[in-house]
């Protein structure tokens, strides 16, 4: 699923005379016994998991543990906090059970049944029920509470408790992505500690952020405010306790210093950007890890922008863009090869629905200027192109403070400006940038990024009037092939029919996809069990973490 | 004494509020609503909503006066980023940036009344440049680019100071460890400030030692360092109390900056993500309580004026 | 407010006439004085190389070469390039225009206000003088850094927003040194004289007493464009400045920040640009007030 560089790792054989071996053997059996889970591991010792120790991990911002606001640091600190009923595998991103063992569809594709665990227990020993699935089901799809999962709930009809360990989900429609989409944040909350409140997206149950309860390995340790956030280990948790005495989230909001602090081991991981891995080249007690991402970094022009969304609309003038647009550069220059070249939004990483060999638009500046001389477009004597008499001329934005997207957005200036589109780059500042791409749709082409669910059902982005379709793209076969995709159960057929879809949207580039970025991480040699997949799936796995002495 | 001190009570409550007027129309000034409400996955319709939620599209003037009848109950109102009570982020942030701010203050009172003093006894010396040279960097230098270098130099090259933070975390806490993560960002907030207090002490000093009371207690014999200390320093001090007077709403400001290069977990960081995030309540909070620290230290000072020197009078 | 009867040291030293009628020897006084005449000469030939830049460097500070990012200095690039391959050095002079002219336009805006405040507050008293002297009060109470922030947050990091924000958040210390400046003059003979003969408040204001305000106004105005540079690229550093792709001083120092690690050099030539030109322009001040005043200092 990912590509895998790892700096430093190698086993060291040591000769043994006969007797040492035999006086060594027991424990190299069992040494060997625990590596057989761990193949790829560097063990110098004996021994398998040990018991104890603290990981530290660094967060951006002060954290607030409540998961219906689902910022960044707080969903790092929900994610050993609580469970949902699925989870994504670390190994593919496709469901797992974990607090529901198993479900079941109907045959007509509208009723769920979710065969919840027995014997889990809240942080304060109450029981974990159905009543709560209800519960915090209901809590995600109210609209007063606008949580970011509304949308991903919107299609259901109605949960019902059957008894308190199954739950009825029924939908209004088929609706084959939902189990997909349940294993994104969707985390379940104690009703017995938040039912009959009030909240909504700006007023939070303070006595539950002060000390929240769930049902996750860890459990509330002690918070200082914008300083750090420390979880300690669930002795009663489901799978057992977890190896760990407690993991400690610690506010550091500038990127060099978890650099620092990662390699003088005051932080146990850190997510460099790839500007500081010079820093990090030297470090002998790192290993240097390139994970997969649901994430995809595009060129978006707005289709329903007065002036320009008719030229837009032409999927000719958007291939000629794509061709113009030289996205091997960039990944070789802004991620220096750590992203993969895209042709939609599904990356490779995302094994079982990646299109391989979907249309792709290779860097060809005659083409994309042939193109564009076709559809009717005339350089002008300032070397711009013009047609109907109007000048291809428009600025387009980003969202300021993130280096990979300003150098993404000035090369991306300069190769439309190789061709003849005079586009102006401009950073704007993040509230800005979010007002107008998002609620106002005032743009005439941004140079943005999505993270998406693990699911193929990315129906709100290329779908006419899409919640976050904000670029107006509008093809009635694509939302054709959406619409029909909720229907389909069986998996061979969704991998066919997804197929299809997504070759024809690589075709019809919406949007000019760019690259899907690897996400790169620092992690210190002693830690073990870290799930191989990114932090924020890697982070539902925190119980098998352990630390080497 | 007494219609003094209520009118000036008066003056500075009047203050206060039109201070906190000024920020609210300003930072309501254009759409574009705070950034707890735009994670990247929103939709255009939650974000909408959720300002509807917080009452951001009700006219100015209401909002305006809902805080102030909140404040005068004593609720500043809750942070739209943290969901907790705005009192009660400040409380925990503020006993970090008061060590900061003290250290850089102590630091930089001593440091520049020192330095004033040995520049103006011994005008035109090496000592005398050299001060000068050092304030004037100080004065010339922008502060995160010195904090950066500093860090660069004694952190990340020579391992001898930490980077970041008030305390290495999961370690037992001691004096020592504590001290080592307040030196560098002590340093960088009273540099900023040293030239001013140096300077001033310096040309106030020289003024003192040309007046004429203290020729006449030299033509009477006393000695010269009696001099020094005890007849020109006491008349040198009151422009120093105008200093720190002045010096603590540029600490205050000056706070902001080291703290993001240093990331000391204090009220100057908060202040700072709140202005960005357009944390409403946030700033408007924040601005509340330094504008009561800056006006209850103003008055302070005029007091001590009224105490300290007996030329002054009640205008 | 407590006002004190004898003059006390404040940041409105006075300029008693005479200073003005021993100009000549004055000047000398200034050219005298090693740092400022370096200093002098330093702007001068920044603004120069600045105004000229295309004849200084061959390179455009927006030209991006994929492959030669973060280069360190050598004959072809005299500091080195940057993450996207510009020219350092093209980038600190075109750079120099965005920073300077900033500085130079926000202190005219913040000098004129504040002198047309105090004059006007010195000159007419009353409510004329208690209205906009709270506001002073006012907005020295406020954390006006943090405010800046919040102010530029809300209306967008244009450049003239931004040399509106810097201008009008440092018009306060003029208007007060201009105030009490024209307050002592009022009282001069000579003012007493043309008032007597007739002459119309502007006229006075205009010809006698607001000369009086101006070595203190040329002070302010160098010493001013100092601290709005040095405003600029905090606020540039913070992200609330000058917006990429435009380089300023301080965004080219924000930026460089994420790049320590693989291009220390960069996080310090800005850094120095800054701290160099900020210096002359504080030296230069320094210089004028040492011209201008009396006090052996």
């Amino acid at each position: 699923m990912a590509t895998q560089s790892r700096r430093g790792s190698s086993v060291k054989r040591r000769g043994l005379s006969r007797r040492e071996l035999l006086l060594l053997a027991p424990g190299l059996a069992l040494a060997g016994a625990a590596m057989l889970g761990r193949p790829a591991s560097v063990s110098k010792a004996a021994a398998g998991p040990r018991r104890g120790g603290t990981f530290k991990i660094p967060v951006t911002a002060n954290v607030t543990p409540w998961p219906p606001i689902g910022l960044i640091q707080n969903l790092m600190v929900n994610k050993s906090l609580f469970n949902g009923l699925v989870r994504y595998s670390p190994v593919d991103w496709t469901p797992q059970p974990d607090l529901a063992e198993r479900w079941e569809i109907s045959k007509d594709g509208l009723t769920w049944m979710f065969y919840l665990r027995k014997g889990v227990t809240w942080h304060d020993g109450r029981p974990f029920t159905a009543d709560d699935v209800k519960f915090s089901l209901d809590l995600y799809a109210d609209p007063k509470v606008n949580s970011i999962l509304q949308g991903n709930l919107e299609p259901l009809s109605g949960v019902e408790v059957v008894n308190p360990s199954t739950v009825k989900v029924v939908t209004k429609q088929p609706y084959s992505s939902f189990v997909e989409l349940l294993c994104y944040l969707t985390f379940m909350m104690p009703k017995h500690l938040l039912a009959g409140q009030e909240f909504n997206r700006s007023k939070f149950p303070e006595t539950f952020i002060r000390h929240p309860v769930g049902t996750g390995p860890f459990k509330f340790g002690e918070h200082i405010a914008g300083d750090h956030f420390t979880v300690a280990a669930n002795e009663s948790y489901h799978e057992g306790r977890p190896y760990l005495d407690a993991v400690i989230y610690k506010v550091v909001r500038d990127l060099n210093s978890t650099v620092v602090q990662v390699k003088t081991g005051e932080l146990d991981i850190a997510f460099p950007a790839v500007a500081q891995l010079p820093a990090l080249e030297s470090a002998s007690n790192l290993y240097i890890i390139e994970r997969g991402l649901m994430d995809y970094r595009f060129f978006g022009p707005n289709h329903n922008d007065p002036k320009f969304g008719r030229w837009f609309r032409d999927k000719k003038v958007r291939q000629a863009v794509a061709y113009a647009i030289n996205a091997k550069g960039i990944v070789s220059q802004v991620t220096r090869g750590k992203a993969d070249r895209s042709n939609g939004p599904l990356p490779p990483a995302l094994k079982s629905w990646y299109v391989k060999n979907a249309p792709s638009f290779e860097y060809d500046p005659e083409k994309a200027r042939r193109m564009l001389a076709e559809a009717g477009f005339k350089a002008g004597g300032d070397g711009i192109l013009a047609k109907d008499g109007e000048k291809f001329s428009f600025p387009f934005f980003a969202d300021q403070g993130q280096p990979e997207r300003e150098q993404t957005s000035l090369i991306v200036q300069q190769n439309l400006k190789d061709i003849g589109i005079d586009a102006q780059f401009q950073a704007l500042e993040f509230n800005s940038f979010m007002t107008r791409e998002r609620v106002k749709k005032d743009f005439i082409a941004v140079c943005f990024y999505y993270v998406t669910p693990a699911t193929p059902d990315l129906h709100s982005y290329w779908q006419t009037g899409g919640s976050t379709n904000e670029w107006g793209y509008s093809n009635p076969e694509v939302d054709r092939l959406f619409r029909e995709g909720l229907s389909i159960f069986d998996q061979e057929k969704r991998h066919q029919h997804y197929r299809k879809l997504y070759t024809l949207v690589a075709e019809e580039q919406p949007v000019v996809y760019i690259y899907h970025p690897h996400e790169i991480q620092a992690v210190n040699k002693k830690i073990r069990g870290w799930a191989r997949t990114d932090y924020r799936d890697a982070l539902l796995y925190l119980n098998q973490v352990w630390i080497e002495a | 004494m007494q219609r003094y001190i209520v009118s000036r009570l008066g003056h500075s409550v009047i203050l206060l509020v039109f201070v906190s007027m000024l920020t609210f129309v300003l930072i309501h000034a254009a759409p574009g609503g705070p950034a707890i409400l735009l994670a990247p996955e929103m939709t255009g319709q939650q974000i909408q909503q959720a300002e509807k939620s917080l009452g951001l599209d009700e006219p100015l003037p209401v909002q305006y006066v809902r805080w102030l009848g909140n404040v005068a109950r004593g609720h500043l109102g809750e942070s739209f980023g943290a969901g907790l009570p705005v009192t009660q982020l400040i409380a925990d942030r503020l006993p970090a940036t008061l060590e900061l701010v003290g250290t850089g203050l102590v630091l930089s009172v001593a440091a520049g009344v020192a330095i004033g003093i040995v520049s103006a006894v011994h005008r035109y010396s090496i000592v005398d440049h050299l001060s000068t040279g050092i304030a004037f960097f100080g004065m010339s230098v922008p502060v995160f680019w010195f904090g950066l270098m500093l860090i660069i130099v004694f952190s990340t090259t020579l391992h001898i100071l930490p980077s970041a933070g008030a305390y290495t975390l999961g370690a037992a806490t001691s004096v020592g460890d504590r001290l080592a993560h307040l030196a560098l960002p002590a340093i960088v907030l009273a540099m900023a400030n040293l030239a001013q207090i140096t300077r001033y002490t310096r040309s106030s000093m020289l003024e003192v030692l040309n007046a004429d009371f203290l020729r006449t207690a030299r033509a009477k014999g006393v000695s010269g360092r009696a001099v020094v200390y005890h007849h020109a320093l006491r008349n040198a001090l009151i422009p120093i109390v105008t200093v720190i007077a002045l010096a603590i709403p540029r600490l205050v400001g000056g706070v902001a900056i080291t703290e993001s290069v240093f990331t000391w977990p204090g009220m100057g960081q908060l202040a700072v993500d709140s202005a960005l995030q357009r944390d409403y309540p946030m700033i408007m909070g924040i601005t509340l309580m330094v504008s009561i620290v800056v006006v209850a230290t103003n008055f302070l000072t005029d007091l001590s004026y009224l105490l300290l020197d007996p030329r002054v009078e009640l205008g | 407010m407590a006002r004190a009867a004898v003059g006390r040291p404040s940041a409105a030293a006075p300029f008693p006439a005479s200073a003005l009628a021993r100009r000549p020897s004055r000047v000398r006084r200034f050219w005298r004085n090693p740092f400022a005449v370096v200093s002098a000469g330093y702007v001068i030939v920044m603004i120069g190389a600045t105004a000229a830049a295309p004849l200084v460097t061959p390179y455009a500070p927006d030209r991006i070469v994929l492959g030669q990012d973060l280069r360190p200095p050598s004959a072809q690039h005299w500091l080195g390039t940057d993450q996207n391959g510009r020219d350092e050095f093209a980038r600190l002079l075109y750079g120099a225009r965005i920073s300077l002219a900033i500085g130079i336009v926000a202190v005219l805006v913040s000098v004129t206000l504040g002198t047309l405040i105090g004059a006007a507050a010195g000159a007419f008293g009353g409510l004329v003088d208690a209205l906009p002297m709270r506001l002073t009060d006012a907005m020295l109470a406020i954390p006006l850094f943090f405010l800046l922030l919040a102010a530029l947050a809300a209306l967008g990091s244009t450049v003239l927003n931004i040399v509106l924000v810097i201008g009008l958040s440092s018009w306060m210390t003029t208007a007060r040194v201009v105030r009490s400046e024209v307050l002592r003059a009022v009282n001069l003979e000579y003012v007493t004289a043309a008032r007597a003969l007739g002459a119309g408040s502007r006229r006075v204001i205009a010809r006698h007493l607001l000369p009086q305000a101006f070595p203190s106004m040329l002070v302010a105005s160098t010493l001013g464009v100092g601290q709005a540079i040095l405003a600029e690229s905090a606020l540039s550093y913070l992200g609330v400045g000058v917006q990429p792709p435009t380089a300023s001083w301080g965004n080219m120092l924000s930026h460089a920040q994420n790049y320590v690690f693989a291009s220390p050099l960069l996080a310090l030539w800005p850094g120095i640009a800054i701290l160099l030109t900020v210096l002359a322009f504080n030296f230069i001040g320094d210089a004028v007030r040492d011209t201008l005043s009396p006090y052996q200092a």
